[in-house]
């Protein structure tokens, strides 16, 4: 009775990391992560249109708090989907190596049984699966918004009055960024 | 019937009239600091004073022409001076280019020939290098002389540039001075400093302020996927 | 009779000179302030605008001025302050590079014969100037070479590319 409990724990826990694996939905740590990094990349652009367009940092307060805002939303919605989209591709590159270098580490181990160690196998890939992820996810969509900012602001709106430019520059940069993170290419 | 002819006549008459007059209009453009008015380019908002010495040219041509036609005197001197603002863009605290050309297209020296410009007041216009009052002893018939004062505008709006005053004594043994108008640029726009700035200036400083600001948000992910990467990307063994 | 008009004619032999030194400028000392065009937005062509002050050993009723500058000769204006001149001279800007302007300062007597040196071809340079003086002339900035933007933009686009080159091997199978 309690070997099968004590089974139907394990699948629990097999099926938690499944559950895991395929969901989009990410840690509290993993949201505190990307909603910082969205916050900050979506404050830069503040500089350039206070020193560029002599943007009044006081008169415009206001204006870029709420593009801040909008910007960090659709930037970490950006991070999440990309994040999503390339976990399997890296989970499916690193799982040799992943699981050579932990059985090496519990070879000498005997005490844990063959399903433990695949366990904590595939809880290890799938954690730098995720971490990388991550952290690409960030730096790429970090680029690319950038990129499109700055394009959007000095070329596609350069005629248009300082305040429509942050705005529709801003959410231009941020929604577009969010729409191409939804393509599963 | 006729009545109505002769109506609708006039009116195309006074139409025809006040197009006319409006091209030949020296040309006012609208520098709103506001950027409120959203079909206005970049080309309209900073004039090209000068487009006015081609007019300029062709006047001076009419008038020539006119003076020979109706002169009494062939002995007398006749001058035709113009006022040019040499710069293609007016900016608050920037140099403005004043150039004074005046011709003699008489037939004789003009004697006492001075020049007097009162069109630029001391609270909007400081002046940078030349003098608004001079003098030239004489001017040999058909030569010209140039003079060029350099003004910086204390203000940025806009400005009606006026004209100059030459007065000359056409002959030698005259003792009453002639009176001539320089030609008048007409109305500029002096831009404000800020929005000169804003559209001309390179802004290497705050590109390369910006540009390391970005630099953590975007080494410091790469970095670490880079490391964690090569950690784990190590390629399969050969198994033989 | 003889004598009163021998004095006369000596009298003035002796003031003649004087006469003549009166219209000639001896040991010149000139003060110039010079503005050159730096700004190529600011003047659609280079003005030289040079205000100067000549005061000469002894006073010269009526002095006329004239300067020569970059092969051309444009008469300088009286100013309302006594002794103080100015000189305008105005060309295209890639008339006028940048260098070191020789200017020459002639009189009534020196201009004359500076054109009639310049009709008959030669002699212009043993008509001595009253004063010569040099203009510093830096040139004319047009502009920055390339846009600030139009580099940022590069760098920008650049960085994602490669971020997106990264992507496309991690995605590839």
């Amino acid at each position: 009775m309690s070997s099968k409990s004590a089974k139907n724990k394990q699948l629990t826990k097999e099926e938690e990391l499944l559950l895991q694996d395929f969901s989009r939905n990410v840690s509290t740590k993993s949201s505190a992560l990307f909603y910082g990094n969205a916050l900050i990349v979506s404050a830069i652009p503040i500089w350039l249109f206070w020193r560029i367009h002599q943007m009044d940092l006081y008169q415009s307060g206001i204006l870029f708090a709420v593009g801040t805002i909008i910007s960090t939303y659709l930037v970490a919605l950006a991070y999440k989907n990309v994040k999503f989209v390339l976990k399997h591709k890296i989970a499916l590159k690193r799982e040799d190596a992943v699981s050579r270098e932990m059985t090496k580490k519990f070879a000498d181990d005997k005490k844990m049984t063959k399903k433990e160690k695949d366990e904590r196998i595939l809880w290890k890939k799938n954690e730098v699966a995720d971490y990388e992820a991550t952290t690409f996810s960030i730096f790429y969509n970090n680029a690319l918004y950038l990129a499109l900012l700055i394009v959007c602001s000095f070329y596609v709106l350069r005629s248009v009055g300082p305040t429509f430019n942050y705005l529709a520059s801003v959410g231009l940069a941020a929604g577009l960024l969010a729409l191409f993170s939804t393509s599963t290419k | 019937m006729e009545k109505k002819d002769m109506v609708t006549q006039k009116y195309d008459e006074a139409h025809k009239e006040k197009t006319k007059t409006a091209a030949t209009r020296i040309p006012t453009y609208l520098p709103s600091p506001y950027y409120a008015q959203k079909h206005i380019g970049k080309d309209k908002i900073f004039p090209l004073i000068s487009q006015c010495s081609m007019k300029l040219w062709v006047a001076a041509i009419l008038l020539s022409f006119t003076c020979y036609t109706f002169g009494d005197e062939e002995n007398s001197a006749r001058l035709l001076a113009s006022k040019n603002i040499l710069n293609q863009y007016l900016v608050e605290g920037r140099d403005l280019t004043v150039e004074y050309k005046i011709f003699n297209i008489g037939a004789s020296a003009a004697l006492d020939v001075a020049l007097r410009d009162e069109g630029f007041p001391e609270a909007d216009f400081e002046v940078v290098r030349g003098n608004l009052e001079v003098k030239w002893d004489r001017i040999a018939p058909a030569s010209n002389v140039t003079h060029v004062v350099v003004v910086k505008p204390l203000q940025y709006g806009y400005f009606n540039f006026s004209s100059g005053v030459v007065s000359y004594k056409e002959t030698e043994g005259a003792t009453e001075s002639t009176f001539g108008y320089t030609s008048a640029p007409g109305e500029g726009g002096i831009v404000n400093s800020k929005d000169f700035d804003r559209k001309f200036s390179p802004h290497v400083l705050d590109w390369s302020v910006f540009a390391v600001m970005t630099l953590p948000s975007l080494v410091i992910p790469f970095l670490l996927f880079y490391r964690s990467k090569s950690r784990y990307d190590q390629p399969k063994p050969k198994k033989n | 009779m003889a004598t009163t008009s021998t004095m006369l004619a000596s009298l003035v032999v002796v003031l003649l000179p004087f006469a003549v030194l009166g219209s000639t400028c001896v040991s010149p000392d000139v003060k110039t302030e010079t503005y050159t065009t730096t700004d190529g937005m600011a003047s659609m062509d280079t003005v030289f605008v040079v205000e100067f002050s000549l005061k000469c050993k002894q006073r010269v009723e009526n002095l006329n001025l004239y300067a020569d500058i970059h092969g051309r000769t444009v008469p300088a204006s009286k100013t309302n302050k006594a002794d103080s001149y100015q000189i305008s001279f105005s060309e295209e800007h890639k008339n006028l590079p940048s260098g070191s302007y020789q200017v020459r300062l002639y009189d009534d007597e020196g201009y004359s014969a500076l054109k009639k040196a310049q009709r008959s071809g030669d002699g212009e340079s043993q008509i001595k100037p009253i004063h010569t003086f040099y203009i510093n002339h830096p040139g004319v900035w047009k502009g920055p070479l390339l846009q600030s933007e139009f580099v940022a933009s590069m760098v920008a686009i650049l960085v994602w590319y490669l971020a997106y080159t990264a992507k496309a091997k991690l995605q590839s199978n």
